[in-house]
């Protein structure tokens, strides 16, 4: 069989067209197939997988699903705690970690009778990939696994584009669930911060740090942020916010939108490679053509969104891995080694700065957007580059497009846009309001249905 | 220019954040010394000193509960 959405294989379950042991196999089936060539899982409960669905078939025989999520095979990026189950953090350092509960996102996923279809790869830490010198090797892009997944989210994106699961939990400090999803074809919402729970979730960065839904489609998205979205008081960032039905906003239309594009990001400050200009040049067409409005906008130059966030993001991590970097700084990959190094350069001044144009750059996108519904920009600057690509200080290579949204909290979704000359997917990146993560999803989900983007998978994964 | 980071000064913030690295780990964070200090230069706009960081809160009705 071929691997559904999760909204279409929700419908086939309610309508008992579909088992949830028949789909499990089917992705089990994709990750026996891709596995040995992109590495997307660091754990594979396959046993475990089998037992769920068979208990979520035999609940929606008797009493129906509880939900869409009920039998449907999903992943979770190894930095999430899984009682009973590793989590490694792709660290020589937890090499024996058992979590004795599960991180809240984990438990929410499991309550809506997911099944578990393994723990995936992960740049150590979130942070500083591709490694080689890690207990696993670094996930590989499906489209052609020559070429880098991004990350750090990057199991996540390889094993939802391969269809070995139907959707995965990925964290995002500066673009960990937006730039897999960009480079893998797939969609990636970072929710606005404090919208979906951190707790038992390895930090990152503390301020910068979101987790959040990474599936086929945008739709598929809004379905998994239904389960995940609400307030923890396990974790101190936590929003009490009115949760909306996410999969009801998805109209299909976008009478009324206002969207801003913001052009000198992508343009001018770095400008992208043409077939993600095509892309986004396309993607406004169809926003018109769908009944939006679109119109510029300005705001301070990417290269200062990106020495913000970079500055707060050092800082923070460093101090949240600093004891382990006094005593056991050589038991890093040499990637996360140089960012925990970095930290010593950063001083508390520099930090402090850093948090005031924070304040500054998050009071310009308000501005920028208030009479706007979403902006938009790119998601990443071009194809997937090849392994041997990225380099070894990429934060100081290129200026991010995705930290700008962890910056300012703000929701923001990465989706298809096209391919480009060597077959790779290249991607759009949808903006909107804090707590209108509803919005975003209707103009990426109104994007993937009036375009065809969806119905071309990887090679590896056919 | 930035400021110049000299061999002592890497060895006191080193020393400082308590992190020991061998001298061609120090040659390679000395090699972007300069587009870190670029990135420092970026978030010191005019801005006065009552200018607030991000973080700062004021309390809400749960502090009370």
């Amino acid at each position: 069989m071929s691997i559904p959405t999760i909204a279409e294989a929700a419908a086939l379950i309610a309508a008992k067209k579909l088992s949830p042991v028949e789909l499990t196999k089917a992705c089990l089936a994709q990750m026996h197939a891709t596995e040995d060539t992109i590495h997307a899982f660091v754990l594979p409960t396959e046993e475990r997988a089998l037992t769920e669905a068979r208990a979520a078939e035999a609940a929606i025989m008797k009493d129906g699903p509880r939900g869409p999520m009920h039998g449907i095979p999903v992943g979770l990026k190894d930095i999430v705690d899984t009682a009973g189950l590793a989590t490694t953090c792709q660290s020589a350092i937890l090499q024996d970690n058992v979590p004795t509960s599960d991180a809240t996102c984990a438990a929410a996923l499991k309550a809506a009778g997911t099944v578990l279809m393994g723990k995936l790869t992960t740049h150590e830490f979130a942070d500083g990939g591709p490694s080689f010198d890690l207990p696993k090797p670094p996930a590989r892009n499906p489209w052609n696994p020559d070429h880098f997944t991004a990350g750090s989210s990057s199991g996540t994106g390889a094993a939802v584009a391969a269809g070995s699961i139907l959707c995965g939990i990925g964290t995002d400090t500066g673009g960990s669930i937006r730039g897999p999803a960009a480079l893998c074809g797939i969609a990636g919402l970072k929710p606005t911060y404090g919208l979906v729970s951190r707790a038992g979730v390895a930090p990152a960065a503390f301020s910068l740090d979101h987790i959040g839904p990474m599936a086929w489609t945008a739709e598929d998205c809004a379905i998994m942020l239904q389960v995940l979205a609400g307030h923890d008081p396990a974790d101190p960032a936590s929003a009490s916010q009115p949760i909306p039905n996410y999969q009801a906003a998805l109209t299909g239309d976008l009478k009324g939108v206002r969207v801003g594009v913001i052009r000198h990001f992508h343009e001018r400050d770095f400008p992208v490679a043409p077939a993600t200009q095509t892309g986004i040049d396309n993607a406004l067409a169809v926003f018109r053509s769908l009944g939006a409005t679109v119109e510029d906008v300005t705001v301070s130059p990417l290269q200062d969104w990106h020495a913000c966030g970079s500055l707060i993001s050092i800082v923070e991590r460093a101090s949240a891995y600093e004891e382990w970097a006094r005593t056991r700084l050589g038991d890093f990959s040499e990637r996360v080694q140089r960012r925990l190094h970095l930290g010593a350069l950063v001083s508390g001044v520099d930090y402090v700065q850093a948090t005031r144009r924070r304040r500054e750059l998050r009071a310009e996108l308000q501005a920028a957007m208030r009479n706007l519904d979403v902006v938009i920009t790119a998601g990443a600057p071009g194809e997937a580059p090849k392994m041997d690509a990225v380099p070894r200080w990429d934060v100081f290579a290129n200026p991010s497009f995705t930290i700008p949204f962890n910056v300012t909290g703000y929701p923001a979704l990465c989706v298809c846009s096209g391919f480009g000359p060597a077959g790779l997917p290249v991607s759009v990146q949808i903006v909107g309001k804090p707590f209108r993560d509803a919005m975003v999803l209707r103009v990426g989900d109104a994007f993937e249905k009036a375009t065809a983007f969806r119905s071309r998978r990887p090679g590896l994964a056919a | 220019m930035p400021p110049t980071l000299t061999d002592d000064a890497l060895d006191y913030l080193l020393g400082t954040a308590g992190l020991s690295l061998t001298d061609a780990q120090k040659t390679d964070l000395k090699s972007i010394h300069e587009a870190l200090a670029a990135m420092k230069a970026r978030v010191r706009q005019p801005r006065g000193r009552m200018a607030e960081l991000a973080h700062t809160y004021g309390f809400t009705a749960a502090d009370l509960t």
